[in-house]
Protein backbone atom coordinates (compact mmCIF):
# COMPACT_ATOMS: atom_id res chain seq x y z
CA UNK A 1 0.00 0.00 0.00
CA UNK A 2 1.44 3.28 -1.32
CA UNK A 3 1.66 5.95 1.29
CA UNK A 4 0.08 9.46 0.12
CA UNK A 5 1.96 12.55 0.55
CA UNK A 6 0.63 16.30 0.04
CA UNK A 7 3.45 18.08 -2.25
CA UNK A 8 1.86 21.60 -3.16
CA UNK A 9 -1.46 23.45 -2.34
CA UNK A 10 -3.40 26.65 -3.15
CA UNK A 11 -6.33 28.50 -2.31
CA UNK A 12 -8.41 30.96 -3.38
CA UNK A 13 -11.47 32.90 -1.14
CA UNK A 14 -12.72 36.29 -0.43
CA UNK A 15 -9.84 36.78 2.23
CA UNK A 16 -7.20 36.45 -0.58
CA UNK A 17 -5.74 34.25 -3.47
CA UNK A 18 -3.27 32.85 -2.02
CA UNK A 19 -2.40 30.24 1.63
CA UNK A 20 -0.03 33.12 3.13
CA UNK A 21 -2.79 35.69 2.65
CA UNK A 22 -5.54 33.64 3.74
CA UNK A 23 -3.57 32.13 6.35
CA UNK A 24 -2.30 35.56 8.28
CA UNK A 25 -6.14 37.15 7.37
CA UNK A 26 -7.22 34.23 9.91
CA UNK A 27 -4.70 34.77 12.38
CA UNK A 28 -5.36 38.34 12.45
CA UNK A 29 -9.48 37.45 12.86
CA UNK A 30 -10.30 38.80 9.61
CA UNK A 31 -13.64 37.75 7.79
CA UNK A 32 -14.93 38.23 4.60
CA UNK A 33 -18.18 37.48 4.71
CA UNK A 34 -20.62 40.44 4.38
CA UNK A 35 -24.24 41.22 4.83
CA UNK A 36 -26.15 41.68 1.31
CA UNK A 37 -29.99 42.05 0.90
CA UNK A 38 -31.61 39.05 -0.81
CA UNK A 39 -35.16 39.56 -1.95
CA UNK A 40 -36.62 40.73 1.34
CA UNK A 41 -34.31 39.21 3.76
CA UNK A 42 -30.90 39.75 4.54
CA UNK A 43 -28.12 36.61 3.98
CA UNK A 44 -24.34 36.78 4.80
CA UNK A 45 -21.82 35.61 1.97
CA UNK A 46 -18.44 36.47 1.27
CA UNK A 47 -17.09 36.35 -2.56
CA UNK A 48 -13.95 36.28 -4.48
CA UNK A 49 -12.93 39.32 -4.98
CA UNK A 50 -12.71 40.29 -9.04
CA UNK A 51 -9.33 42.06 -8.51
CA UNK A 52 -7.80 38.94 -7.01
CA UNK A 53 -8.30 37.22 -10.42
CA UNK A 54 -8.88 39.62 -13.09
CA UNK A 55 -4.95 39.87 -13.80
CA UNK A 56 -4.96 36.49 -15.07
CA UNK A 57 -6.44 37.12 -18.75
CA UNK A 58 -7.91 34.46 -20.70
CA UNK A 59 -7.92 33.93 -24.80
CA UNK A 60 -11.30 32.01 -24.38
CA UNK A 61 -13.76 34.16 -23.96
CA UNK A 62 -16.94 31.03 -23.13
CA UNK A 63 -14.79 30.47 -19.84
CA UNK A 64 -17.18 30.61 -16.52
CA UNK A 65 -16.22 32.54 -13.53
CA UNK A 66 -16.01 29.39 -11.68
CA UNK A 67 -13.63 28.04 -14.21
CA UNK A 68 -11.57 30.82 -14.26
CA UNK A 69 -11.11 30.33 -10.60
CA UNK A 70 -10.33 26.64 -10.60
CA UNK A 71 -7.59 27.20 -13.59
CA UNK A 72 -6.19 29.98 -11.15
CA UNK A 73 -6.22 27.44 -8.15
CA UNK A 74 -4.39 24.98 -10.16
CA UNK A 75 -2.04 26.94 -11.91
CA UNK A 76 -1.30 28.66 -8.59
CA UNK A 77 -0.48 25.28 -6.95
CA UNK A 78 1.46 23.70 -9.83
CA UNK A 79 3.75 26.69 -10.60
CA UNK A 80 5.88 25.93 -7.52
CA UNK A 81 5.18 21.78 -7.62
CA UNK A 82 7.66 19.22 -9.32
CA UNK A 83 4.23 17.13 -10.57
CA UNK A 84 3.85 16.98 -14.57
CA UNK A 85 -0.25 17.80 -15.22
CA UNK A 86 0.74 16.44 -18.42
CA UNK A 87 1.90 12.77 -17.39
CA UNK A 88 -0.48 10.19 -17.95
CA UNK A 89 0.09 8.68 -14.17
CA UNK A 90 -0.95 12.53 -13.08
CA UNK A 91 -4.87 12.07 -12.82
CA UNK A 92 -7.12 15.26 -12.34
CA UNK A 93 -10.03 15.04 -9.16
CA UNK A 94 -12.59 18.00 -9.38
CA UNK A 95 -14.93 18.30 -6.42
CA UNK A 96 -18.10 20.25 -6.80
CA UNK A 97 -21.62 21.03 -5.44
CA UNK A 98 -22.93 22.64 -8.70
CA UNK A 99 -20.85 23.55 -11.13
CA UNK A 100 -21.34 26.01 -13.69
CA UNK A 101 -25.15 25.98 -12.47
CA UNK A 102 -26.06 29.68 -12.75
CA UNK A 103 -25.65 29.00 -16.92
CA UNK A 104 -29.07 27.20 -16.59
CA UNK A 105 -31.21 29.50 -18.55
CA UNK A 106 -33.60 30.09 -15.76
CA UNK A 107 -36.47 30.70 -18.61
CA UNK A 108 -35.58 27.47 -20.39
CA UNK A 109 -33.49 25.11 -17.70
CA UNK A 110 -34.08 21.91 -19.50
CA UNK A 111 -32.42 22.87 -22.94
CA UNK A 112 -29.39 22.42 -21.76
CA UNK A 113 -26.68 24.33 -23.52
CA UNK A 114 -23.14 24.30 -24.35
CA UNK A 115 -22.09 26.01 -21.12
CA UNK A 116 -20.75 22.81 -19.35
CA UNK A 117 -23.19 22.43 -17.06
CA UNK A 118 -22.94 18.80 -16.83
CA UNK A 119 -20.11 18.11 -13.65
CA UNK A 120 -18.28 16.39 -16.14
CA UNK A 121 -18.43 18.55 -18.60
CA UNK A 122 -16.85 20.93 -16.71
CA UNK A 123 -13.69 18.86 -15.43
CA UNK A 124 -13.02 17.91 -18.59
CA UNK A 125 -12.34 21.11 -19.69
CA UNK A 126 -10.04 22.02 -16.30
CA UNK A 127 -8.03 18.45 -17.02
CA UNK A 128 -8.19 19.18 -20.68
CA UNK A 129 -6.80 22.88 -20.18
CA UNK A 130 -3.45 21.44 -18.32
CA UNK A 131 -3.09 18.73 -21.08
CA UNK A 132 -3.92 15.96 -18.61
CA UNK A 133 -4.39 12.69 -20.74
CA UNK A 134 -6.69 11.16 -18.13
CA UNK A 135 -10.52 11.19 -17.66
CA UNK A 136 -10.72 13.43 -15.08
CA UNK A 137 -12.34 12.08 -11.67
CA UNK A 138 -15.47 14.27 -10.39
CA UNK A 139 -16.85 13.68 -6.93
CA UNK A 140 -20.59 15.14 -5.70
CA UNK A 141 -21.13 14.54 -2.48
CA UNK A 142 -22.83 17.71 -0.72
CA UNK A 143 -20.91 19.33 1.62
CA UNK A 144 -18.17 16.44 1.95
CA UNK A 145 -17.26 16.32 -1.78
CA UNK A 146 -13.92 17.97 -1.20
CA UNK A 147 -12.79 15.33 1.63
CA UNK A 148 -14.73 12.98 -0.67
CA UNK A 149 -12.40 14.14 -3.75
CA UNK A 150 -9.15 13.29 -0.95
CA UNK A 151 -10.38 10.31 -0.06
CA UNK A 152 -10.85 9.36 -3.71
CA UNK A 153 -7.24 10.28 -4.53
CA UNK A 154 -5.88 8.45 -1.62
CA UNK A 155 -7.35 5.16 -3.13
CA UNK A 156 -6.06 6.38 -6.47
CA UNK A 157 -2.54 6.61 -5.40
CA UNK A 158 -2.26 3.66 -2.30
CA UNK A 159 -3.81 1.36 -4.99
CA UNK A 160 -1.16 1.77 -7.37
CA UNK A 161 -3.42 3.33 -10.18
CA UNK A 162 -1.77 6.43 -10.81
CA UNK A 163 1.34 8.63 -8.57
CA UNK A 164 -0.17 12.08 -8.30
CA UNK A 165 -3.53 13.99 -7.81
CA UNK A 166 -4.24 16.96 -8.99
CA UNK A 167 -7.19 17.46 -6.47
CA UNK A 168 -9.36 20.86 -7.08
CA UNK A 169 -12.47 21.33 -5.67
CA UNK A 170 -14.46 25.08 -6.34
CA UNK A 171 -18.18 26.35 -6.26
CA UNK A 172 -19.04 29.98 -6.66
CA UNK A 173 -22.58 31.65 -4.97
CA UNK A 174 -25.49 31.99 -7.35
CA UNK A 175 -28.91 32.62 -6.58
CA UNK A 176 -29.49 28.91 -7.24
CA UNK A 177 -27.89 28.23 -4.14
CA UNK A 178 -28.84 31.03 -1.64
CA UNK A 179 -32.29 30.55 -2.45
CA UNK A 180 -31.88 27.23 -1.89
CA UNK A 181 -30.11 27.12 1.56
CA UNK A 182 -32.52 30.28 2.40
CA UNK A 183 -35.74 28.05 1.69
CA UNK A 184 -34.39 26.24 4.40
CA UNK A 185 -34.00 29.03 6.59
CA UNK A 186 -30.42 27.89 7.18
CA UNK A 187 -28.36 31.24 6.10
CA UNK A 188 -27.69 33.88 9.06
CA UNK A 189 -28.37 37.28 8.40
CA UNK A 190 -24.21 38.05 9.74
CA UNK A 191 -21.16 36.05 9.73
CA UNK A 192 -21.83 32.95 11.14
CA UNK A 193 -20.33 31.98 14.58
CA UNK A 194 -19.48 28.27 14.79
CA UNK A 195 -20.05 27.14 17.90
CA UNK A 196 -20.82 29.60 19.61
CA UNK A 197 -24.41 30.08 21.64
CA UNK A 198 -25.32 32.91 19.49
CA UNK A 199 -25.08 31.33 16.31
CA UNK A 200 -27.76 30.93 14.10
CA UNK A 201 -27.30 29.90 10.31
CA UNK A 202 -23.98 29.78 8.35
CA UNK A 203 -23.00 32.15 5.86
CA UNK A 204 -22.13 31.00 2.24
CA UNK A 205 -19.20 31.35 0.59
CA UNK A 206 -17.17 31.29 -2.81
CA UNK A 207 -13.83 29.40 -3.27
CA UNK A 208 -11.71 27.12 -4.63
CA UNK A 209 -8.61 25.06 -3.21
CA UNK A 210 -6.06 22.52 -5.19
CA UNK A 211 -3.96 20.22 -2.99
CA UNK A 212 -1.33 18.04 -4.87
CA UNK A 213 -0.73 14.15 -3.69
CA UNK A 214 2.30 12.28 -4.57
CA UNK A 215 2.86 8.50 -3.47
CA UNK A 216 6.54 10.13 -4.09
CA UNK A 217 8.35 11.32 -0.95
CA UNK A 218 10.33 14.08 -2.32
CA UNK A 219 10.49 16.78 0.92
CA UNK A 220 11.91 15.96 3.93
CA UNK A 221 9.37 16.78 6.45
CA UNK A 222 6.45 15.77 4.98
CA UNK A 223 2.55 15.50 5.87
CA UNK A 224 0.85 11.88 4.74
CA UNK A 225 -3.01 11.29 4.16
CA UNK A 226 -2.53 8.81 6.55
CA UNK A 227 -6.44 7.66 7.05
CA UNK A 228 -9.82 8.33 5.66
CA UNK A 229 -13.39 7.22 5.88
CA UNK A 230 -17.00 7.98 4.61
CA UNK A 231 -20.20 7.21 6.25
CA UNK A 232 -23.77 7.77 6.50
CA UNK A 233 -25.75 8.69 9.51
CA UNK A 234 -28.82 6.22 7.93
CA UNK A 235 -31.09 8.61 9.67
CA UNK A 236 -32.39 11.93 7.45
CA UNK A 237 -31.71 13.11 3.91
CA UNK A 238 -31.85 16.98 5.44
CA UNK A 239 -30.71 16.60 9.31
CA UNK A 240 -27.60 15.11 10.98
CA UNK A 241 -28.32 12.19 13.14
CA UNK A 242 -28.73 13.79 17.08
CA UNK A 243 -26.20 11.07 18.63
CA UNK A 244 -22.87 11.87 16.22
CA UNK A 245 -22.92 7.95 15.41
CA UNK A 246 -22.44 8.57 12.20
CA UNK A 247 -19.59 11.16 11.97
CA UNK A 248 -17.50 8.99 14.89
CA UNK A 249 -18.04 5.98 12.72
CA UNK A 250 -15.95 7.82 10.12
CA UNK A 251 -13.72 9.08 12.52
CA UNK A 252 -12.92 6.16 14.10
CA UNK A 253 -12.10 4.16 11.02
CA UNK A 254 -10.03 7.11 9.88
CA UNK A 255 -8.23 7.37 12.99
CA UNK A 256 -8.09 3.54 12.71
CA UNK A 257 -6.28 3.37 9.13
CA UNK A 258 -3.88 6.11 10.35
CA UNK A 259 -3.27 3.52 13.80
CA UNK A 260 -3.21 6.21 15.86
CA UNK A 261 -5.53 6.95 19.14
CA UNK A 262 -7.26 9.74 20.30
CA UNK A 263 -4.50 11.19 22.60
CA UNK A 264 -2.27 11.29 19.47
CA UNK A 265 -4.52 13.99 17.52
CA UNK A 266 -3.09 18.09 18.39
CA UNK A 267 -5.65 19.60 16.57
CA UNK A 268 -9.20 19.34 14.89
CA UNK A 269 -10.97 20.78 11.54
CA UNK A 270 -14.11 20.63 12.13
CA UNK A 271 -16.80 21.05 9.75
CA UNK A 272 -18.76 23.61 11.85
CA UNK A 273 -21.34 25.04 9.60
CA UNK A 274 -22.81 27.51 12.72
CA UNK A 275 -26.34 26.17 12.48
CA UNK A 276 -27.63 24.84 15.30
CA UNK A 277 -27.74 20.81 14.41
CA UNK A 278 -24.34 20.60 12.70
CA UNK A 279 -22.19 22.04 15.66
CA UNK A 280 -24.31 20.25 18.15
CA UNK A 281 -24.12 16.91 16.30
CA UNK A 282 -20.10 17.41 15.56
CA UNK A 283 -19.60 18.43 19.63
CA UNK A 284 -21.35 14.81 20.76
CA UNK A 285 -19.20 13.05 18.34
CA UNK A 286 -15.89 14.68 18.89
CA UNK A 287 -16.70 13.56 22.32
CA UNK A 288 -17.81 10.48 22.07
CA UNK A 289 -14.37 10.16 20.24
CA UNK A 290 -12.72 10.94 23.13
CA UNK A 291 -10.86 14.09 21.93
CA UNK A 292 -12.66 15.64 24.55
CA UNK A 293 -9.36 17.99 24.89
CA UNK A 294 -7.71 18.30 21.75
CA UNK A 295 -8.52 21.91 20.27
CA UNK A 296 -11.43 21.82 17.56
CA UNK A 297 -11.80 24.88 15.08
CA UNK A 298 -13.87 25.53 12.40
CA UNK A 299 -13.12 28.25 9.83
CA UNK A 300 -16.15 28.92 8.18
CA UNK A 301 -16.64 32.11 10.63
CA UNK A 302 -13.98 33.88 7.80
CA UNK A 303 -14.53 32.74 4.59
CA UNK A 304 -17.89 31.10 5.20
CA UNK A 305 -19.32 27.51 3.63
CA UNK A 306 -17.58 27.43 0.77
CA UNK A 307 -19.39 24.09 -0.85
CA UNK A 308 -17.74 21.84 -3.04
CA UNK A 309 -14.18 23.65 -2.37
CA UNK A 310 -14.87 23.25 1.46
CA UNK A 311 -13.04 20.04 2.31
CA UNK A 312 -10.15 20.90 0.32
CA UNK A 313 -9.57 24.59 1.59
CA UNK A 314 -10.22 23.64 5.41
CA UNK A 315 -7.66 20.79 4.94
CA UNK A 316 -5.01 23.08 3.11
CA UNK A 317 -4.96 25.64 5.67
CA UNK A 318 -5.05 22.89 8.30
CA UNK A 319 -1.71 21.25 6.79
CA UNK A 320 -0.29 24.73 6.41
CA UNK A 321 -1.00 25.18 10.16
CA UNK A 322 0.61 21.56 10.73
CA UNK A 323 3.73 23.42 9.23
CA UNK A 324 3.70 26.16 11.15
CA UNK A 325 2.97 24.65 14.26
CA UNK A 326 -0.02 27.09 14.91
CA UNK A 327 -2.89 25.72 16.01
CA UNK A 328 -5.69 27.65 14.35
CA UNK A 329 -8.32 29.81 15.84
CA UNK A 330 -12.14 28.90 15.35
CA UNK A 331 -13.77 32.00 13.46
CA UNK A 332 -16.80 34.31 15.30
CA UNK A 333 -16.60 32.12 18.58
CA UNK A 334 -16.69 33.65 21.97
CA UNK A 335 -19.07 31.20 24.20
CA UNK A 336 -19.54 27.66 23.65
CA UNK A 337 -23.35 26.98 22.83
CA UNK A 338 -22.90 23.46 22.61
CA UNK A 339 -23.81 20.24 24.60
CA UNK A 340 -20.59 18.18 23.87
CA UNK A 341 -17.49 18.35 25.76
CA UNK A 342 -15.23 19.72 23.44
CA UNK A 343 -12.24 22.53 23.52
CA UNK A 344 -12.95 24.97 21.03
CA UNK A 345 -9.98 27.07 19.87
CA UNK A 346 -9.90 30.65 20.78
CA UNK A 347 -7.00 32.96 19.80
CA UNK A 348 -4.68 31.09 17.65
CA UNK A 349 -1.55 29.63 19.70
CA UNK A 350 1.94 28.01 18.90
CA UNK A 351 2.07 24.49 19.45
CA UNK A 352 3.57 20.95 18.67
CA UNK A 353 0.63 20.41 15.46
CA UNK A 354 1.72 16.81 14.13
CA UNK A 355 -1.32 15.40 13.41
CA UNK A 356 -4.96 17.31 12.22
CA UNK A 357 -8.44 15.44 12.04
CA UNK A 358 -10.18 17.25 9.31
CA UNK A 359 -14.03 16.41 9.22
CA UNK A 360 -17.21 17.04 7.25
CA UNK A 361 -20.98 16.51 7.17
CA UNK A 362 -23.99 16.98 4.32
CA UNK A 363 -26.85 16.39 3.28
CA UNK A 364 -28.16 12.75 2.69
CA UNK A 365 -26.58 12.09 5.81
CA UNK A 366 -23.01 12.08 4.74
CA UNK A 367 -19.70 12.28 6.83
CA UNK A 368 -16.25 12.35 6.28
CA UNK A 369 -13.10 12.03 8.11
CA UNK A 370 -9.14 12.32 7.19
CA UNK A 371 -6.42 12.41 9.30
CA UNK A 372 -3.27 14.27 8.28
CA UNK A 373 -0.06 13.55 9.61
CA UNK A 374 3.57 15.03 9.78
CA UNK A 375 6.21 12.74 8.64
CA UNK A 376 8.24 12.89 11.34
CA UNK B 1 -10.68 -9.78 -6.64
CA UNK B 2 -11.97 -13.61 -5.77
CA UNK B 3 -13.37 -13.01 -2.13
CA UNK B 4 -15.66 -10.38 -3.10
CA UNK B 5 -19.29 -12.05 -4.67
CA UNK B 6 -21.89 -10.38 -6.50
CA UNK B 7 -24.96 -11.02 -4.73
CA UNK B 8 -27.59 -9.66 -7.15
CA UNK B 9 -28.04 -7.24 -10.28
CA UNK B 10 -30.92 -5.23 -10.95
CA UNK B 11 -31.22 -3.19 -14.09
CA UNK B 12 -33.88 -0.40 -15.14
CA UNK B 13 -34.34 1.40 -18.47
CA UNK B 14 -37.00 3.09 -21.21
CA UNK B 15 -37.32 -0.67 -22.47
CA UNK B 16 -36.85 -3.36 -19.45
CA UNK B 17 -36.61 -3.80 -15.88
CA UNK B 18 -34.16 -6.82 -15.46
CA UNK B 19 -33.67 -8.33 -11.94
CA UNK B 20 -30.96 -11.52 -11.92
CA UNK B 21 -31.45 -12.49 -15.96
CA UNK B 22 -35.09 -12.12 -16.08
CA UNK B 23 -36.53 -9.27 -18.31
CA UNK B 24 -39.56 -7.56 -18.08
CA UNK B 25 -41.05 -4.37 -20.31
CA UNK B 26 -40.82 -1.10 -18.26
CA UNK B 27 -44.53 0.02 -17.83
CA UNK B 28 -44.87 3.40 -19.20
CA UNK B 29 -43.57 6.33 -19.05
CA UNK B 30 -41.09 7.35 -16.09
CA UNK B 31 -43.75 9.23 -13.56
CA UNK B 32 -46.49 6.05 -14.13
CA UNK B 33 -43.82 3.01 -14.80
CA UNK B 34 -41.60 3.55 -11.59
CA UNK B 35 -44.74 3.76 -9.75
CA UNK B 36 -46.23 0.77 -11.23
CA UNK B 37 -43.22 -1.39 -10.14
CA UNK B 38 -43.13 0.38 -6.46
CA UNK B 39 -47.13 -1.05 -6.51
CA UNK B 40 -46.70 -4.66 -7.67
CA UNK B 41 -43.86 -5.62 -5.74
CA UNK B 42 -45.84 -4.65 -2.91
CA UNK B 43 -43.20 -1.93 -1.17
CA UNK B 44 -44.53 -0.06 1.39
CA UNK B 45 -42.49 2.92 1.79
CA UNK B 46 -44.47 5.78 1.75
CA UNK B 47 -41.00 7.94 1.86
CA UNK B 48 -41.23 6.92 -1.56
CA UNK B 49 -43.36 9.22 -3.24
CA UNK B 50 -41.75 12.53 -1.72
CA UNK B 51 -38.47 11.39 -3.55
CA UNK B 52 -37.41 12.82 -6.77
CA UNK B 53 -36.97 10.99 -9.91
CA UNK B 54 -33.36 10.07 -9.74
CA UNK B 55 -33.73 8.47 -6.01
CA UNK B 56 -37.20 7.07 -6.89
CA UNK B 57 -34.88 5.30 -9.84
CA UNK B 58 -32.06 4.05 -7.20
CA UNK B 59 -34.27 3.00 -4.62
CA UNK B 60 -36.86 0.82 -6.77
CA UNK B 61 -33.40 -0.70 -8.52
CA UNK B 62 -32.36 -1.31 -5.13
CA UNK B 63 -35.85 -2.77 -3.63
CA UNK B 64 -35.72 -5.16 -6.47
CA UNK B 65 -31.94 -6.11 -6.16
CA UNK B 66 -32.04 -7.07 -2.62
CA UNK B 67 -35.73 -8.33 -2.70
CA UNK B 68 -34.39 -12.62 -2.55
CA UNK B 69 -30.88 -11.41 -0.67
CA UNK B 70 -30.64 -12.07 3.15
CA UNK B 71 -28.77 -8.80 4.55
CA UNK B 72 -26.78 -9.35 7.32
CA UNK B 73 -28.39 -7.77 10.74
CA UNK B 74 -28.89 -4.28 10.90
CA UNK B 75 -26.61 -3.62 13.67
CA UNK B 76 -23.63 -5.24 11.12
CA UNK B 77 -24.45 -3.00 7.83
CA UNK B 78 -22.01 -0.39 9.60
CA UNK B 79 -19.20 -1.85 6.44
CA UNK B 80 -22.14 -1.75 4.24
CA UNK B 81 -21.54 1.08 1.45
CA UNK B 82 -22.96 3.01 -1.37
CA UNK B 83 -20.85 3.85 -4.74
CA UNK B 84 -22.41 4.72 -7.56
CA UNK B 85 -22.06 6.64 -10.37
CA UNK B 86 -24.11 9.43 -12.69
CA UNK B 87 -23.60 11.32 -15.59
CA UNK B 88 -26.54 13.68 -15.05
CA UNK B 89 -26.03 14.32 -11.61
CA UNK B 90 -29.38 15.78 -9.99
CA UNK B 91 -29.81 17.80 -13.18
CA UNK B 92 -33.43 17.06 -13.87
CA UNK B 93 -34.51 18.18 -10.75
CA UNK B 94 -31.99 21.38 -10.71
CA UNK B 95 -33.59 22.35 -13.94
CA UNK B 96 -37.11 22.05 -11.66
CA UNK B 97 -35.68 24.00 -8.96
CA UNK B 98 -34.56 26.81 -11.24
CA UNK B 99 -37.68 26.75 -13.11
CA UNK B 100 -39.29 27.54 -9.58
CA UNK B 101 -37.44 30.20 -8.46
CA UNK B 102 -37.56 31.96 -11.89
CA UNK B 103 -40.97 32.79 -10.88
CA UNK B 104 -40.78 36.41 -8.35
CA UNK B 105 -43.93 35.15 -6.56
CA UNK B 106 -42.61 31.59 -5.92
CA UNK B 107 -38.80 32.59 -5.07
CA UNK B 108 -38.23 30.28 -1.82
CA UNK B 109 -39.16 27.31 -3.00
CA UNK B 110 -39.96 24.17 -1.15
CA UNK B 111 -36.97 22.97 1.07
CA UNK B 112 -38.25 19.66 -0.06
CA UNK B 113 -37.57 20.63 -4.20
CA UNK B 114 -33.76 22.26 -2.91
CA UNK B 115 -32.62 18.90 -0.73
CA UNK B 116 -32.86 17.09 -4.38
CA UNK B 117 -30.15 19.24 -6.00
CA UNK B 118 -27.36 16.87 -4.92
CA UNK B 119 -26.89 13.41 -6.59
CA UNK B 120 -25.81 11.73 -3.69
CA UNK B 121 -29.26 11.97 -1.85
CA UNK B 122 -29.71 9.01 -3.54
CA UNK B 123 -27.55 7.21 -1.50
CA UNK B 124 -28.89 8.58 1.58
CA UNK B 125 -32.04 7.18 0.52
CA UNK B 126 -30.76 3.86 -0.29
CA UNK B 127 -28.48 3.93 3.61
CA UNK B 128 -32.20 5.21 5.37
CA UNK B 129 -33.95 2.43 4.10
CA UNK B 130 -31.73 -0.11 4.15
CA UNK B 131 -29.78 1.22 7.42
CA UNK B 132 -26.47 0.89 5.62
CA UNK B 133 -24.07 3.43 7.39
CA UNK B 134 -20.63 2.51 5.19
CA UNK B 135 -18.62 4.67 2.23
CA UNK B 136 -20.61 6.98 0.53
CA UNK B 137 -19.57 8.12 -2.88
CA UNK B 138 -20.99 9.56 -5.87
CA UNK B 139 -18.72 9.72 -9.06
CA UNK B 140 -19.94 11.95 -11.96
CA UNK B 141 -18.66 10.69 -15.23
CA UNK B 142 -20.03 10.67 -19.23
CA UNK B 143 -19.76 7.41 -19.05
CA UNK B 144 -20.05 4.32 -17.00
CA UNK B 145 -16.77 3.07 -15.71
CA UNK B 146 -17.29 -0.13 -14.18
CA UNK B 147 -13.53 -0.26 -14.66
CA UNK B 148 -13.27 2.76 -11.95
CA UNK B 149 -15.82 1.50 -9.77
CA UNK B 150 -14.91 -2.04 -9.28
CA UNK B 151 -11.18 -0.76 -8.55
CA UNK B 152 -12.72 1.63 -6.03
CA UNK B 153 -14.91 -1.37 -4.84
CA UNK B 154 -12.30 -3.78 -4.53
CA UNK B 155 -9.91 -1.15 -2.98
CA UNK B 156 -12.78 -0.48 0.25
CA UNK B 157 -12.77 -4.29 0.60
CA UNK B 158 -9.00 -4.97 0.46
CA UNK B 159 -8.81 -1.81 3.42
CA UNK B 160 -11.73 -3.42 5.29
CA UNK B 161 -13.00 -0.38 5.74
CA UNK B 162 -16.05 -2.20 3.58
CA UNK B 163 -17.70 -5.81 3.72
CA UNK B 164 -20.52 -5.15 1.59
CA UNK B 165 -21.89 -2.54 -0.82
CA UNK B 166 -24.60 -1.55 -3.73
CA UNK B 167 -22.71 -0.24 -6.43
CA UNK B 168 -23.00 0.73 -10.22
CA UNK B 169 -24.83 3.45 -12.40
CA UNK B 170 -27.45 5.36 -11.68
CA UNK B 171 -28.37 7.99 -14.46
CA UNK B 172 -31.68 9.97 -15.18
CA UNK B 173 -32.70 13.37 -17.03
CA UNK B 174 -36.13 13.83 -18.39
CA UNK B 175 -36.94 10.32 -19.98
CA UNK B 176 -33.62 8.89 -20.52
CA UNK B 177 -33.10 6.35 -17.46
CA UNK B 178 -30.87 4.16 -16.60
CA UNK B 179 -29.77 2.25 -13.74
CA UNK B 180 -27.63 -0.58 -13.46
CA UNK B 181 -26.57 -1.87 -9.84
CA UNK B 182 -25.12 -4.60 -7.81
CA UNK B 183 -25.22 -5.58 -4.67
CA UNK B 184 -21.63 -7.21 -3.78
CA UNK B 185 -20.61 -8.83 -0.49
CA UNK B 186 -17.73 -10.88 1.09
CA UNK B 187 -17.83 -14.42 0.44
CA UNK B 188 -17.59 -15.78 4.00
CA UNK B 189 -20.48 -13.46 4.82
CA UNK B 190 -23.18 -15.35 2.93
CA UNK B 191 -22.95 -18.58 0.51
CA UNK B 192 -23.63 -18.11 -3.26
CA UNK B 193 -23.40 -15.25 -5.91
CA UNK B 194 -20.70 -15.60 -8.65
CA UNK B 195 -17.14 -13.89 -8.51
CA UNK B 196 -16.90 -9.90 -8.82
CA UNK B 197 -14.52 -10.04 -11.99
CA UNK B 198 -14.52 -7.39 -14.76
CA UNK B 199 -15.87 -10.93 -16.80
CA UNK B 200 -18.82 -11.30 -14.59
CA UNK B 201 -19.49 -7.64 -14.17
CA UNK B 202 -19.51 -7.64 -17.61
CA UNK B 203 -22.12 -10.50 -17.85
CA UNK B 204 -24.02 -9.76 -15.52
CA UNK B 205 -24.93 -6.14 -16.71
CA UNK B 206 -25.55 -7.41 -20.25
CA UNK B 207 -27.71 -9.83 -19.55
Amino acid sequence: MNSVFVENYSVLTGLGRNVEDNFSSILAGRCSIRSEDFHDRKVSLSRINNDAVNSRCFKNTDISRLERHLIISVEDALSSSSVDPEDPSTVFLISTTKGNIDRLDASDPFKIGTGRIKLHQMSQFISSYFGNPNRPVTVCNACISGLSAIIAAKYLISGGRFKNAVVCGGDNISDFVVSGFSALKAVSPDPSRPFDETRNGLSLGEACGTLILTGENKIQEQILVSGCASSNDANHISGPSRDGSGLLLAIETAMSEAAINAGDVTSISAHGTGTVFNDEMESIAFERAHLSDVPVYSLKGFFGHTLGATGIIESILSIHAMKENIIMPSGGFEKPGISGNISISGKHRNSENNICLKTGSGFAGCNAAVVFKKNV
Amino acid sequence: MSDIMIKSHCSINRSSVTVNGLSTPFPGDFAAGIRDIYRSNNISYPKFFKMDDLSKLAFIAVELGLKDVELPEKQDRSKTGVILMTSNSSLDTDCRFSQSINDAENYYPSPAVFVYTLPNIMAGEICIRHSFKGENCIYISEVCSWDFIAGDVRFLFETGKMDACICGWCDLFLEDFNADILYVERSDTQPGGIPFTYENIRKVVNS
